[in-house]
């Protein structure tokens, strides 16, 4: 089985902060990691081809060339081979347009099933797996929590607020994982070597030319379009009140309960 | 192409419960629709479903478009995205809203995809912009640290997922009207390659804490369950509800469905109090947006005093037993007016208080809202009447407006236009009663009026003894205009300063009358160059306080008094104050100077 694991790269946006002063935010010297609903994506991969003997676990992602170094930590938690889908022109790219290249790539390479994260910890839009599958015409559940091979399909576990639903879907199509998948397998020494020998194989716009229109992709085909971003405005200074006794700390909270109306 | 512009907003029912992100939704694509004009269609799609419909109209849908089919029961990815694909093609609608939930965030991406539009993700806020009637789309990004703001300007529909419990849902309007339009959809082409086999019902009580009003968080620093024990005694005190931050839900000492923040709910509760919570920056994204946050916390440095209202250093565990027992004991008295010994808590936000030499300088302090006067700055003013009348070392209050252009130019409408009966009532009350303690306070009050005073702005300067005005100032009770009269004491103290006459003008008029003609009339005093004014009224102040005090004190007991009776009342008033002045050494000192041809001391007699 031919089994493709979608993975971006982002910044640890657990260590993002904002400069006081500037009010911008500091990105210098955050580390840069595999988005975590996608690391789920590899052991959910690893899973099934535990359970599917002759497996075959193909990591993609998109970005730039520093992108090399999520795919080779994919490589050493045991997926077997790494593409990067790299472009000048498909910089700027939305969901839609990002989705619309990495359906293209996934075409080429060829799969059974898809895996990807729900969503990234930078965007947080869980858009690009459901959009790929459309793009592929194959049917997709997202937020898969657990899942098995029953012949010719999988048996999934869908997390909604409320509810599970245990739904049979089947090959080929696509799975958006959330964290959570079992056990985080920890790179070995070992692995890591493995990784370093392999080849990592690239995607380029003139490679996927066939699959794309070119005005689907990059800023130009992307739909929406940041018209500006800020960080958020400070609010103004509360009250800070140290150094109190007892009573005074409860006379203060009340004096702030009855100003706003609560009591 | 047909424009029909409408906006479409996906109804989200869960068994037959039609979910709140969804009439949050028709409560914000109602106010879109004000500014591009259009109509709001609910579309909703499940099996048995079309009872719901009258619902959504009373929340704000123009018309609710049903698809009723039993392929629909239960959310499935293709047989919606087919559904709604297919109404949106064929009606052609401006926008289109989902509720970010994992239901809204599945089927969203599927439909962009197969129109090819944009869609933007978890949304926290949206408008028009006024340019091209396009939509905007605010979003945080990078975990909450960048707000991101998103047009899609050639594609239509525009399409959003909005967060649940940020957007407001309009009050239930029984009488409102609208169509219901039942639609047919062809699902005879949807495959097997897709089936529910269960069902399995997270079966645990589900507490939504977004629709609490109070809610007591907690975090890593609650320490056990025992303290959680705690906080859910001070939420439950209150009529509120606990919840945590992701620490409190990973010790277990809460459940997962009360975590606030970027992994777990919105909440926008009007008071919020976070304990033991230092909070991160996930955290803070889910709260921020409450009411009032009050913070209590042992580390000073703790990033969630950043965002709150009134933080506390200190230790819950020895706070929140003793605040449980204030709470209940407020609860069971009732509450009045804001202590005076409270007031050092109070933050002032909207006034400056300040005094120096016998004279108190009270500053309305919004000068970005032209001073204007909402519930906080009457309670604020009132504090601070509350603490001066008992005040024996201050004997003039000058009362000005911060910022050049306004004294106050009114009540502050925008917050003024929800106000049911009960609220509108209330906001009266408490001008009037803040603006009476004013007015009859033992010191002199001199309204020092730099700019408008309009409305709330002029009965605040009336409600002060004496009124000096810059030449730029301008005066005026605009309030029929709004289709209102003047209720902070318009309609009786003007016709008592300048007479029924022309105190029935400028209400019934509306309209602004310049410094020189408020000082023709009598509603001022003075008129006088705008960069003399603080120092005029200054010397006047001055002027007074070389006075004996308890004279000026009781003069003006006297006068305010004799102002509501008939004259021999009025004069068995003055008799008594006059006679009351020969009980002080005051009155002695002032008579013995003035036989002695000298000036007066009466420093001692303050």
């Amino acid at each position: 089985m031919k089994i493709l694991v979608c993975v971006k790269q982002v910044p640890d946006t657990s260590e993002v902060t904002l400069d006081p002063i500037t009010n911008t935010l500091i990105r210098k010297g955050i580390k840069s990691i595999i988005n975590p609903d996608d690391k789920a994506g590899i052991e959910a991969a690893l899973k099934l081809k535990d359970q599917v003997e002759g497996s075959q676990i193909t990591v993609i992602s998109m970005g730039p060339k520093q992108a090399e170094i999520a795919l080779r930590e994919a490589l050493a938690m045991g997926c077997d081979e790494g593409y990067l889908v790299s472009d000048r022109k498909f910089g700027g790219s939305d969901t839609l347009a990002t989705s619309t290249i990495l359906a293209a790539a996934l075409k080429k390479i060829g799969f059974d099933v898809i895996i990807t994260g729900r969503q990234a910890i930078d965007g947080d839009t869980a858009q690009v797996g459901p959009q790929i599958a459309e793009h592929l015409k194959i049917p997709h559940v997202s937020y898969v929590e657990e899942f098995e091979v029953d012949g010719d399909a999988l048996i999934v576990l869908r997390q909604f607020e409320d509810r599970y639903h245990k739904i049979r879907i089947k090959f080929p199509c696509l799975l958006t994982a959330i964290s959570g998948f079992g056990e985080i397998k920890y790179l070995t020494v070992a692995g890591v070597i493995e990784a370093e020998k392999k080849e990592l194989k690239y995607l380029n716009y003139e490679d996927l030319k066939d699959l794309l229109d070119e005005g689907c992709i990059g800023l130009k085909g992307s739909p929406t379009k940041v018209v500006k971003s800020y960080t958020k405005e400070q609010k103004s200074q509360g009250t800070l009140l140290k150094g109190l006794t007892t009573n005074e700390a409860v006379d203060a909270i009340m004096a702030r309960l009855k100003e706003g109306h609560i009591l | 192409m047909k424009l029909s512009k409408d906006i479409y907003v996906f109804i989200e029912q869960r068994d037959g419960i039609i979910q709140n992100v969804s009439y949050e939704l028709l409560g914000e694509a109602n106010s879109l629709a004000e500014d591009i004009g259009q109509k709001v269609v609910g579309i909703i799609l499940g099996s048995e479903i079309e009872v719901m419909a009258k619902n959504l109209i009373m929340y704000g849908a123009d018309e609710v478009i049903v698809v009723d089919h039993p392929i629909l029961k239960e959310y499935m990815t293709e047989s919606y995205t087919k559904a709604m694909t297919e109404l949106i093609k064929s009606n052609e609608p401006e926008i289109v809203l989902f509720g970010a939930t994992s239901i809204g965030r599945d089927l969203g991406p599927r439909i962009s995809a197969r129109i090819r539009t944009g869609l933007t993700a978890d949304c926290t806020s949206l408008c028009i912009d006024p340019k091209n009637k396009g939509l905007h789309m605010t979003r945080p990004a990078f975990g909450g640290n960048l707000m991101a703001v998103i047009k899609c300007e050639n594609h239509r529909p525009q399409m959003a997922t909005i967060r649940p419990g940020v957007m407001q849902a309009m009050e239930k309007d029984e009488n409102r009207k609208g169509i219901v339009r039942n639609v047919a959809i062809d699902f005879s082409n949807i495959g097997n390659e897709v089936e529910i086999l269960e069902i399995i019902k997270k079966n645990k009580k589900v507490t939504d804490i977004a629709k609490s009003k109070y809610i007591v968080g907690g975090g890593r620093g609650v320490g056990n369950t025992k303290n959680f024990e705690m906080l859910n005694k001070l939420a439950s005190t209150l009529g509120g509800e606990v919840a945590g931050s992701r620490a409190a839900v990973e010790a277990g000492w809460i459940d997962a469905d009360r975590q606030v923040g970027q992994t777990g709910k919105n909440v926008k509760p009007d008071l919020y109090i976070a304990c033991g919570i230092s909070g991160a920056i996930q955290h803070v994204a889910g709260m921020e947006n409450s009411g009032m946050i009050i913070a209590i916390n042992k580390n000073e440095t703790a990033p969630i005093f950043d965002v709150a209202d009134l933080g506390v250093v200190g230790d819950i565990t020895t706070i929140i037993p003793p605040l449980i027992e204030a709470i209940k004991k407020a609860k069971a008295e009732g509450m009045d007016y804001i202590a005076p010994s409270s007031l050092k808590y109070m933050g002032m936000e909207n006034i400056l208080f300040n005094k120096k030499d016998g004279i108190a300088y009270l500053t309305i302090n919004r000068p970005r809202f032209l001073n204007a006067l909402n519930r906080k700055t009457l309670l604020e003013i009132g504090a601070v009447v509350d603490l001066l009348e008992n005040d024996e070392s201050t004997l003039v209050v000058i009362v000005r407006g911060a910022g050049g252009r306004a004294f106050v130019a009114g009540a502050d409408i925008s917050k003024m236009q929800d106000m049911n009966v009960e609220e509108g009532e209330e906001i009266s009350t408490l001008a009037q009663t803040v603006f009476s303690k004013l007015k009859k306070l033992p010191q002199v009050v001199i309204g020092a009026i730099n700019g408008y005073a309009l409305g709330g702005g002029n009965e605040l300067a009336m409600a002060c003894d004496i009124r000096i005005a810059s030449s730029r100032a301008k005066f005026g009770q605009p309030e029929v205009k709004l289709g209102l009269i003047p209720g902070f004491g318009g309609t009786q103290r003007l016709q008592r300063i300048v007479g029924q006459g022309y105190s029935k003008e400028l209400i019934f008029t509306g309209e602004m009358i310049s410094a020189e003609e408020a000082y023709r009339i009598g509603l001022v005093n003075r008129v006088v160059p705008p960069e003399a004014l603080n120092r005029v009224v200054n010397d006047l102040a001055l002027k007074i306080i070389s006075n004996g005090s308890k004279a000026v004190k009781l003069a003006k007991k006297s006068i305010n008094e004799g102002g509501n009776v008939d004259l021999e009342s009025g004069l068995a008033i003055e008799n008594r104050d006059w006679t009351n002045c020969f009980t002080n050494e005051e009155s002695k000192e002032g008579m013995k100077a003035f036989v002695e041809k000298r000036k007066a001391n009466f420093k001692d007699f303050k």
